[in-house]
């Protein structure tokens, strides 16, 4: 009876709770907890910084580690989720410095990827043609993000997927709301300008007679004098077309 | 005209303007084309950051199939609807080519789980093994120390007699040297007191004589002045 009681107390218990039981009692109960509630956005944050789901999946295990280890310096007026999502974006920060140190270029779709795709494939199989431009258009985005610099690729991860308040990133980062947001602009302006090309590359191919409104748009936009020009190289240009390959 | 800066779009596009702000900003979109292409622009590209899509990464709970199990089965409906496919559908679709293909696909990502698995169970082999090491080796520690503390009892008990005998033995000998000490002094003392009566006495017989002397002469003298005076 005790054991139920415990138990629904942990379910109704709020991560800070959690967290003070970790930190005062050790209590694995309210770790697992807190995992278990965690678990999911941040492999999603860790998988997206680093695109790459297996990378993802370790960091999200050292970030819980982290948090474990940590567990003694968390301030009790702090918000859980600020500590959490900052200790696994300094680690996907660490990683990617790590990866760039190698020359290893996350860019290139390796098996992960291609394991992610059966694993896709063998989910659910509605509309092979459908499934397969997604997946190549995804694939795209992917890259997109990748060729990002990192801060602006973690705002956008942190603000589009993980749907936090700009006040919160401003919280997660310790830089002021004004930052983020003009790293946010600065993210979005080049993300278009990588995108925007490939996308209508892509559709002008698959549909050679729809003549796109993107482009014009663009054209009449035009370019704000202080971002350099970081449109993708002219190797990568086809690479979508071999990417996938089951 | 007076464009907003960037970063006044941001608030805006994520749906966390004031009032006041979305208000006016909407204004200028409808009365600036450069503006309203740009931030049409950004809207695509976040349209288009959905169709990247993560599979769900749930842990492996407890609960639920072992992932093995769930390959296997994949695996085997995949294979299945390979071949039904492709004997239903007849000369047009190449069935080999695309059985060969799902099955390399699906062989790697089998032979990927495996290897977790396998490590996985290793991990946890290690771990018991670990285990069970760590109490052998603790019970034989204990054992041994427990000799080890036996014997130095012993030991002690040896060396603490030794040493009470030593002890014993320094006494004693403390005691002689101190009875031949005293011996000694109480030697000296009675010479001592011999030669200090004698002294003594010689000094007494000495005295005796002077008195005596004195005496005669007092005598003596006495003598003379009766002479002396009729």
């Amino acid at each position: 009876m005790g054991r139920v009681n415990y138990l629904s107390s942990l379910f109704s218990m709020t991560d800070e709770q959690a967290m003070w039981r970790v930190q005062t009692q050790d209590d694995h109960r309210a770790f697992v907890h807190l995992l278990e509630r965690w678990e999911e956005p941040i492999g999603r944050l860790c998988a997206r910084m680093t695109g790459d789901l297996h990378r993802g999946e370790d960091l999200k295990q050292e970030t819980f580690a982290r948090v474990f280890e940590k567990r003694k310096s968390f301030q009790p007026n702090a918000r859980f989720s600020t500590w959490l999502w900052r200790i696994a974006l300094n680690l996907c920060y660490d990683e990617l410095r790590r990866i760039n140190r190698r020359g290893e270029s996350p860019l290139d779709a390796d098996e992960n990827t291609t394991s992610a795709v059966v694993r896709e494939f063998a989910a659910e199989t509605p509309a092979p043609d459908a499934q397969m431009a997604e997946r190549e258009e995804g694939e795209l985005v992917r890259r997109a993000l990748l060729q990002l610099p990192e801060i602006y690729r973690g705002v956008l991860v942190l603000r589009h997927y993980e749907n936090l308040k700009l006040r919160e990133i401003s919280e997660i980062l310790e830089i002021p709301e004004g930052t983020v947001n003009s790293r946010l602009a600065e993210g979005l302006a080049q993300l278009t300008r990588i995108l925007e090309p490939q996308f209508d590359e892509r559709r002008g191919r698959l549909n050679p007679f729809q003549a796109d409104g993107a482009a014009d748009l663009r054209k009449r936009a035009g370019k704000p004098a202080d971002i350099p020009d970081i449109s993708a190289p002219s190797s990568r240009r086809g690479l979508h077309l071999k990417t996938v390959n089951l | 005209m007076n464009h907003p800066k960037r970063e006044e779009w941001v608030p805006y596009l994520f749906g966390e303007a004031t009032p006041q702000t979305r208000d006016k900003l909407t204004e200028h979109l409808q009365n600036c084309p450069d503006c309203a292409a740009e931030i049409a622009g950004w809207r695509q590209s976040l349209d288009k950051l959905d169709r990247w899509k993560l599979p769900r990464m749930r842990a492996r709970s407890a609960q639920g199939p072992p992932p093995l199990l769930k390959w296997g089965v994949a695996a085997a409906l995949l294979l299945g609807a390979g071949v039904g496919l492709g004997r239903w559908s007849a000369p047009a679709v190449d069935s080999n080519a695309l059985r060969t293909r799902i099955e390399a696909s699906v062989k790697s990502s089998l032979a990927r789980e495996l290897q977790r698995q396998f490590n996985a169970n290793l991990q946890n082999a290690l771990r018991t093994a670990g285990g069970q090491i760590t109490n052998e080796f603790r019970t034989q520690l204990n054992s041994a120390l427990a000799g080890v503390v036996d014997a130095s009892a012993v030991e002690t008990q040896r060396q603490l007699g030794e040493l009470v005998q030593a002890f014993n033995r320094a006494r004693e000998e403390d005691r002689q040297i101190t009875f031949s000490w005293i011996e000694q002094i109480q030697k000296q003392h009675a010479a001592d007191y011999l030669s200090l009566r004698t002294d003594l006495e010689t000094v007494a017989s000495l005295t005796d004589e002077e008195i005596r002397r004195a005496r005669q002469s007092l005598n003596r003298l006495a003598a003379n002045k009766s002479n002396s005076e009729p």
